[in-house]
């Protein structure tokens, strides 16, 4: 005998879940979430106000998370039916539209207004669930009201701002065809091999150190340079990891959630950088700025542009030479720092080295997968985009110094003259840390035939 | 294994001219190495064209590596030698003028390139 055939739940009295329509609603903001993160992450590099810049790169993370807690939900709901994670394409129209402006504002208003939009749309939603069966995700959604609520205070009055809240809502209603919400993003608009720094502050000259040590790390004008060009360090980090996500939405959403965090991580450096400036009443106004790493790591002649060997390379050398070389680096930073009773310093970079473990497991992680899938060696990619990468460097500042002898002379003196204020602390590989991060004992022995560091006394197995 | 041999192959023929001339003049000089008639011929090939700077990495024996499950040291070397083909460091600067051992994180202070574009 046939067993019957279950009534359909969605058919249900009042609906299968508490309000009508649910999955559905959670889906559209999921997507809403994903895309504003999208426009944020490739935008990052193209706006030019630091406080702005800093802004987008804490919001990529919050949006992200956002997307993937209600793509989580949803998941749930249809009991993990992957094939059910559907979005249309018309609920981002409006966001794909903005990411092809060319107006600096006009982005800042908008993204302003999807804060708007999504707090009346998170507010309204919480009010029709059931506080029992949904308090899970009620409880989401309060978190992300608090975050929302925070920048909308910021931003309110933003012209524009309603206007494209009222364009997310009109898009929201439209009835569309649908495709998996991880393959509804657009490819990238554009390419930015320089990103956008505030007008009316120097770049020093192509080939001279961002920061050439002549004086105590006590002086006022050394600090001034130290902390300025930190921040330019994790701005240019901010942001080539902000456009690795957005020049690649075919990728996981883990990926671009990995991303995501590690770009708010280098917003939250560039924070910490800053404030010490202001207590210090430094003004960054009159400082240098550039974002050296950034352009050197942007694009490389061997990786075609746009490619994932291009993405490979990118993370490769940021994540796991450059981030991994700070590992070694900081623990004689931060000694200094302390030697010289600058206690403010000291905690600042504390905190920081302890998310460059994290960002140098994130990047061995994503290359690891992403050599596999592209069939590359990390290892041997790892070597040639260190080549590639210092080999800029050296010829920037071959010409430099090539270019006025007299010059290059004085700033050799400073480079042989002993450190002025008498700092013994040498660097090492820091292997116990590194293999925290996942590297393997090859890796380490890699970076040791480099030579930055002097090889680890500690123990090998 | 044969893979291997062609990647610590090719990477002697990489680092040293002269055996790359007498690999270019008699193949058999590759028979010291565990190679199939393919790879011999591959390499050979590769070590009578001499190499010319822009198609090194990506000339017929690195399309025939890519992929291959090569040993770390082996792929560590494979890439210092195709650097060292390119003109490119393999190791921390040393030159007047450069802070040995820096300019490699953002407590380096790396110098700062051209405006616009790289110049390779």
């Amino acid at each position: 005998m046939n067993a019957p055939v279950h009534p359909d739940r969605d058919k249900r009295s009042g609906g299968r879940w508490s309000t009508p329509g649910l999955v559905v609603e959670l889906l559209q903001l999921a997507a809403i979430e994903r895309a504003t993160a999208h426009v944020q992450a490739g935008w990052l590099a193209k706006i030019s106000g630091l406080d702005q810049k800093l802004h987008f790169a804490t919001a990529v993370e919050s949006n992200m998370s956002r997307a993937a807690a209600l793509r989580q939900h949803a998941s749930r709901l249809l009991e993990r039916d992957g094939t059910a994670l559907r979005a249309q394409r018309g609920w981002i129209a409006p966001l794909r539209d903005l990411d092809a402006s060319s107006d600096h504002a006009e982005v800042c208003a908008a993204l302003a207004g999807v804060t708007g939009f999504l707090l009346t749309r998170y507010d309204d939603l919480v009010s029709r669930l059931d506080p029992l069966c949904d308090s899970r995700l009620i409880a989401t959604l309060r978190g992300a009201r608090d975050v929302l609520s925070a920048q909308r205070d910021a931003v309110a009055s933003r012209s524009g701002a309603a206007s494209f809240a009222e364009a997310l809502r009109a898009a929201a209603a439209a009835d569309d065809d649908t495709v998996a919400l991880d393959e509804m993003l657009w490819r990238p608009v554009d390419r930015v091999a320089v990103p956008v720094r505030p007008a009316g502050r120097p770049r020093p000259e192509a080939g001279a150190r961002a920061h050439l040590r002549s004086v105590s790390r006590l002086e006022p004008e050394d600090i001034a340079a130290e902390l300025n060009d930190n921040v330019m360090a994790e701005l240019a980090a901010m942001e080539l990891l902000a456009r690795c996500s957005y020049e690649h939405p075919d990728l996981s959403w883990s990926f671009h959630a990995s991303l995501a965090a590690h770009v708010s991580d280098e917003a939250r450096h560039a924070a910490i950088f800053r404030r010490l400036m202001v207590s210090r009443g430094i003004d960054e106004c009159d400082l240098p700025q550039h974002a050296a790493n950034y352009e050197f790591a942007y694009e490389f002649p061997e990786c075609a542009p746009g490619s994932k060997h291009e993405l490979i390379w990118r993370i490769l050398i940021l994540c796991t030479v450059l981030e991994a070389l700070a590992v070694d680096k900081l623990p004689v930073e931060i000694a200094t720092r302390d030697w010289l009773g600058q206690s403010d310093i000291a905690r600042a970079l504390d905190y920081i080295a302890a998310d460059e473990l994290f960002h140098t497991e994130n990047g061995l992680r994503l290359t690891r997968e992403l050599c596999k899938a592209e069939h590359l060696d990390p290892m041997l990619e790892r070597e040639l985009v260190h080549g590639r990468f210092f080999g800029r460097q050296r010829n920037v500042r071959a010409r430099y110094l090539q270019a006025d002898p007299e010059r290059a002379a004085r700033e050799i003196e400073i480079v042989d003259s002993p450190d002025p204020d008498g700092i013994a602390f040498v660097s090492r590989t820091e292997v116990e840390l590194r293999r925290r991060a996942s590297f393997t004992e090859e890796e380490c022995e890699q970076v040791d035939r480099w030579g930055y560091n002097p090889r680890s006394a500690l123990p090998r197995n | 294994m044969s893979t291997q041999s062609v990647a610590q192959a090719f990477t002697r023929l990489l680092e040293d001219p002269a055996y790359r001339g007498l690999v270019a003049r008699n193949a058999a000089e590759l028979d010291a190495w565990d190679l199939d008639t393919l790879e011999r011929r591959m390499l050979a090939e590769e070590a009578a064209n001499g190499f010319s700077s822009p198609d090194i990495g990506s000339g017929v024996v690195m399309t025939f590596l890519r992929g291959a499950a090569l040993p770390p040291r082996v792929a560590s070397d494979l890439g210092v030698a195709l650097n060292k083909a390119h003109g490119l460091p393999t190791a921390s600067f040393t030159e007047p003028g450069f802070v040995s051992g820096s300019a490699c994180c953002p407590w380096g202070h790396p110098p700062v390139p051209a405006l616009g574009g790289m110049l390779e």
